[in-house]
């Protein structure tokens, strides 16, 4: 064999090799199959009965959740660090993945301050995190009767009488198109882990 | 006398614990003030605090002419639990620096006194035990589109 005839097929064989390292790679790692921020239920869980209204004044129900998927988070709007971060990096990875052709589900932010945060403030506050991000409140009873049973915590917490905060859980939650809950995400958040997580889970890559 | 003197000017260096080059102790670097949301009334300013002087810098109370109240917040996160509570004072240790950032101390901007739109300029007054440093900022957008 001439040295070029051997050298071509030396570079056969390296890149036989390398290709069949890369499949034996993805068959056995899953590819990037797993979710790496989120943690899904080992058993998809029922929603309870609620009746809340959304940022219109429409009424909004664990039926309104069917048709698409949902990304749950509880906040309220006079929080002014880790909620309009939060909704932020959510709207920031609801548009990369949008960019890349990737469905995302609608972003909700269920206030756990319905004593401020009436449908006209949420709808002012919410449309600056995207046109179709969604608002939710009620009365103490109503929101309890959603967040209980996920174990979704708040909490006023009064420093003055006009001036309080709210301590709430951080969790954003994972609904499915049939009002399913799915996964949870973990405080605190990134852009990244939605980017990467969402799609997975929801079956849009 | 120029003992005296002296002594007083060691005094008076010690009490007001200038910089190395007789400049302010306190600085601030990473500033990141954000427009208030529409609807939230309240918005939050975060940056690098660093103390370039040989004693601690406590900082007591801070202002805005665009803003009726300014407060010292402190989040934290605890069993997936966020809280946020008010902090009567934050000190910088000499040499050190502190950061005000999201999930932490911040400075949380209260009842704008006008229409605040990204942007837009304001000044921010942070009352120390050694004077006043006051920080202009333009407004950054919590808007998704164009980060």
């Amino acid at each position: 064999m001439n040295p070029l005839r051997r050298n071509i097929a030396l570079v056969f064989v390296l890149l036989a090799f390398v290709g069949g390292s890369l499949l034996f790679f993805r068959a056995f790692s899953g590819g990037n199959a797993a979710p790496l921020h989120a943690t899904v239920l080992p058993q998809p869980v029922q929603l309870p009965d609620f009746t809340l209204i959304d940022e219109d004044g429409r009424s909004f129900t664990k039926a309104s959740f069917r048709g698409q998927w949902s990304l749950l988070f509880f906040g309220f709007t006079h929080c002014p660090d880790i909620c309009p971060a939060t909704l932020q990096q959510l709207a920031i990875a609801r548009s990369q993945s949008i960019e890349q052709d990737l469905e995302f589900p609608q972003i909700i932010l269920v206030s756990v301050d319905p004593e401020r945060d009436t449908p006209e403030v949420l709808a002012a506050y919410v449309r600056n995190f995207g046109t179709d991000m969604k608002g939710l409140t009620g009365t103490d009873e109503q929101l309890r009767r959603l967040t209980k049973p996920l174990g979704i915590y708040f909490e006023k917490s009064a420093q003055t009488s006009d001036n309080y905060s709210v301590d709430h859980s951080a969790a954003v939650l994972l609904i499915d198109q049939d009002g399913l809950w799915r996964a949870l995400f973990s405080a605190p958040h990134s852009v990244d882990e939605f980017v990467n997580d969402v799609p997975l889970l929801t079956g849009a890559d | 006398m120029n003992r005296v003197a002296l002594l007083l000017a060691t005094a008076l260096l010690f009490q007001f614990s200038c910089s190395a080059d007789g400049g302010p102790s306190l600085a601030v670097t990473d500033v990141s003030v954000y427009a208030p949301v529409p609807g939230s009334g309240s918005s939050v300013a975060y940056m690098t605090l660093q103390n370039k002087g040989n004693a601690d810098v406590i900082i007591e109370a801070a202002a805005s002419p665009q803003f009726r109240r300014v407060e010292l917040h402190e989040t934290s996160l605890e069993d997936g639990v966020s809280r946020m509570r008010p902090v009567s004072s934050l000190s910088v240790p000499a040499g050190g620096e502190v950061q005000l950032m999201q999930g932490g101390v911040h400075l949380m901007l209260l009842e704008p006194r006008q229409d605040l739109q990204s942007g837009d300029t304001v000044s921010l007054e942070i009352q120390h035990n050694e004077g006043l440093l006051i920080v202009d900022a333009t407004l950054q957008s919590r808007f998704a589109v164009n980060e």
